[in-house]
């Protein structure tokens, strides 16, 4: 029997993806680092075409699009990252809690999670930014907010199943306190859809940032890519690159997240061990 | 007389990276018109594998028939076309398996799946396949043949699930009948009845019945030839007296040697352990419990049930499913909290504790469970597993280590195991496992649930004789709740037999076995298969 990494990696297009990931990945932390410019500096005229004295281009103040595709992978992904993380912690502490216990815990925990599903997300994280005053840790949050409650589902079908399980009950005659059998035993058994839903969610978290600050939604501060996408779209037909460059950039972080999920559900399902 | 099948050289390839390259090798055996022809074997031992083949099921593409020929009449299935082993199937062969609950669709009427082998197979109109379907259920002795066909599989008990399968592969009147372990997860009692019907049905239409099964009972009841199977080889063959009464080759005799006999062993229960004045130390009164049923209702899952063991002694507590032998297990082991009674054990009012109260008696009693496979975090190593209840109780990491291995050799399994996952071991392997993580905690009384039941006789034989040597060793009481008389003769001192919540009848297991008194316990006992010719 192979191991989980070695099914993962016998997948040609999952280990392209994770290599492109881990490019993007170190282009976010080292980059900014290593890239001559800011992107906030005005260089040259505007709207020079790419690969020209600068790889891709200026904008319509005449700054680095280059730089700021760097320095913007470093926003998009900072906030996918903590707010997924976000979601996933507290998606699954209620999923546990409420499959585990069932009963009158469960009925509140879900109509609670119901309460945040009826909302339509996109919406949803419009209003919480704007009423926090748009700023990465407020994106961060909106994002989070409205991107925990698939989690908590999927979470609970888990327990619910997991809780009757005969490892689970011996457990609870050898007098383990709920916290161990929650997290030591029930847990480690349902990592496996956790982490594909994770790996699903970043792409998802991309994809809203993204959204808001084509929206406006952004911090004024920092550069994004969607903050990109927003303040070149009104040359789509004069400067084409303005969008097309970060919308790319976009693409193929999502794609490649994507893919990765796909592979790793695959990867951990035990039915389709060889 | 040519036979209806005929096996020769059969070879059943296993994917590399398998324990053995054949799952079967150089199989040989045929099959007559009404004849029964029973195939036995523990499990890996390609039964199974073996009757799939016939018909083609076997799981592609990494299992195959490597060589050999498979006739039926003359047609050799290893060699025909798809298409011309679907017309075969359930038209001239069909099969029935064990758990008619997964083989059913259960999304469908009975009356709409049996229909499909008509329409598929047969050019008769509707009303005509109504009017078979309704004779093929009257013959399998259904009541009220209308209801079933307009009932889906789980309105359906066990048994009747059973008899309607028997219906669909019965309904074409097939040459020959492959039947897959179709009373494994049936009651004793259901099981009985079942097997009537099938020798019946069979003798009746002159059909020929391959039957795979892994009890030697069931094979005295119903078999006229046994082929016995051990890791893909028939090792002994011939007419069923000859194989059950004078086995020639060791294997076989192992394997009789390991079915417990359904008389009580005789015990001393005059000495200290187990002797009937030994001091109380569970007492139970009056408890019971109701469940809410889905969609209204209720259910008394145990009713006024009322029990006393004493320090050393063996209560079995048999009954069939749905009995209430398991739910009273679970209160016993307090997974569940009863509405009345009382449970007493050692002097101390389990009830009355508070949830950290209770966590710190639970050492005192322990479990272990049904199913081997379930019972064992998959993630956890043996180590982490087995010394659990010690690290709870915040005990030193030395002395965890040093309990562990003593417990690991009390169970008689390599002190390395410690260091490995559960799924590197067999099933009894595992439920060896088991047994150390609830001795561990030195606990007075031991609850077994089914905790044989998954087993192969032969491993059943070595768990249950490890639990009797344990038992004396360390003057534990045990509460065994078993489904099989032959295991509850085999290791009880008293007996409680349990019917639809309530207790039927209990005594010491020398009176129970010879001599029961109520109707129910009669019939349990007359259900027990094989238990003529091998008592």
């Amino acid at each position: 029997m192979s191991t989980t990494a070695e099914r993962f990696f016998r997948n040609k297009t999952a280990a392209a993806a994770t290599l492109v990931i881990g490019l993007i990945a170190v282009v976010a932390v080292a980059g900014p680092f290593l890239y001559p410019h800011d992107p906030f500096a005005v260089l040259a005229k505007p709207f020079e075409p790419p690969f020209g004295t600068y790889p891709l281009g200026t904008d319509v103040l005449g700054r680095d699009v280059a730089a700021g595709l760097i320095y913007g992978a470093r926003t998009s992904l900072t906030i996918a990252l903590v707010a997924s993380l976000a979601a996933l912690l507290a998606g699954t502490l209620v999923g546990a809690v409420s499959g585990y216990y069932g009963g009158i815990v469960d009925d509140v925990l879900m109509r609670c999670t119901e309460f945040f599903q009826t909302i339509p997300t996109f919406l949803f994280a419009v209003v919480i930014v704007a009423v926090l005053t748009p700023s990465i840790t407020s994106i961060a949050i909106g994002v989070a907010f409205v991107s925990w409650p698939p989690v908590a589902r999927l979470v609970r079908a888990e327990f619910m199943s997991m809780r009757e399980r005969e490892f689970v009950r011996a457990a609870e005659c050898l007098g383990a306190p709920d916290r161990q059998i929650l997290f030591q035993h029930i847990l480690p058994n349902c990592l496996a859809p956790i982490i594909v839903m994770g790996s699903l969610m970043v792409a998802q978290a991309i994809l809203l940032e993204s959204a808001l600050s084509f929206l406006g939604l952004s911090d004024g501060s920092t550069f994004s890519w969607g903050y990109m996408i927003g303040a070149g779209r009104t040359f789509l037909r004069s400067a084409w690159w303005l969008c097309t460059i970060p919308g790319l950039a976009i693409l193929i972080t999502v794609l490649c997240i994507n893919i990765i999920g796909e592979a790793l559900n695959d990867a951990l399902n035990p039915l389709l061990k060889d | 007389m040519t036979p209806v099948l005929e096996v020769t050289d059969l070879d059943i390839a296993l994917p590399g990276g398998a324990d053995r390259q054949y799952a079967v090798s150089g199989l040989n055996f045929d099959v007559h018109k009404g004849e029964t022809l029973c195939v036995i074997g523990e499990s890996g031992s390609g039964k199974s594998l073996t009757g799939k083949a016939i018909l083609r099921l076997l799981p592609k593409p990494h299992v195959r028939v490597a060589q050999g020929r498979i006739l039926f009449e003359g047609t050799d299935l290893v060699q025909i076309g798809d298409e011309s082993i679907r017309k075969i199937r359930g038209n001239a062969i069909s099969m029935i398996f064990q758990e008619p609950m997964t083989a059913l669709n259960p999304v469908l009427t009975i009356g709409r799946q049996i229909e499909e082998v008509l329409i598929e197979h047969t050019r008769m109109s509707r009303p005509e396949r109504w009017k078979r379907m309704r004779e093929i259920l009257t013959e399998t002795n259904l009541p009220d043949p209308e209801r079933i066909l307009n009932s889906y599989p789980h309105q359906l008990s066990g048994g009747q699930r059973q008899r309607a399968m028997i219906a669909m592969a019965l309904i074409l009147e097939p040459k020959l009948i492959i039947a897959d372990e179709p009373t494994t997860a049936l009651d004793v009692t259901t099981q009985a009845q079942i097997l009537r019907l099938m020798k019946q049905i069979q003798e009746r239409h002159g059909t020929g019945l391959l039957f795979i099964t892994h009890d030697f009972g069931v094979v005295s009841e119903i078999a006229d030839r046994v082929i016995v199977m051990e890791r893909g080889r028939a090792v002994e063959s011939g007419p069923v007296g000859d194989v059950l009464h004078a086995p020639k080759h060791p294997y076989t005799q192992s394997l009789m040697a390991a079915v417990p006999s359904l008389s009580p062993k005789p015990r001393n229960r005059t000495s200290g352990q187990g002797a009937p004045n030994a001091p109380t130390l569970v007492a139970v009164e009056n408890v019971s419990k109701t469940y809410p049923l889905m969609g209204g209702g209720s259910m008394k899952a145990v009713d006024n049930v009322s029990l006393r063991l004493g320090v050393g002694e063996t209560l079995g507590i048999v009954g069939e499913s749905g009995s209430g032998k398991s739910s009273l297990a679970r209160l016993l082991l307090r997974l569940s909290e009863p509405d009345e009674g009382t449970i007493r054990l050692d002097g101390t009012d389990l009830l009355a504790l508070n949830r950290s109260q209770l966590r710190s008696k639970r050492h005192l009693f322990q479990v272990v469970f049904q199913d081997p496979y379930g019972s064992l975090n998959p993630r956890w190593t043996v180590g982490r597993i087995i010394g659990e209840g010690l690290r709870l109780r915040n005990e030193p990491q030395r002395k965890v280590l040093e309990k562990s291995e003593a417990m690991i050799d009390l169970v008689g399994l390599d002190r390395k195991a410690l260091s490995r996952f559960p799924h590197e071991f067999s099933g009894g392997q595992r439920q060896r496992i088991a047994i150390a993580r609830a001795l561990i905690m030195d606990p007075k009384l031991l609850i077994a649930d089914e905790a044989v039941s998954a087993l192969d006789v032969s491993v059943q034989a070595q768990i249950l004789e490890l639990l009797d040597e344990i038992k004396k060793r360390l003057n534990l009481s045990m509460i065994f709740i078993t489904h099989d008389l032959r295991v509850a003769a085999n290791i009880c001192d008293t007996i409680m037999v349990m019917q639809s919540g309530r207790v039927v009848e209990s005594g010491p297991v020398e009176t129970i076995f010879k001599a029961p008194q109520q109707e129910y316990t009669q019939r349990l006992f007359a259900a027990v298969p094989g238990r003529l010719t091998t008592d």
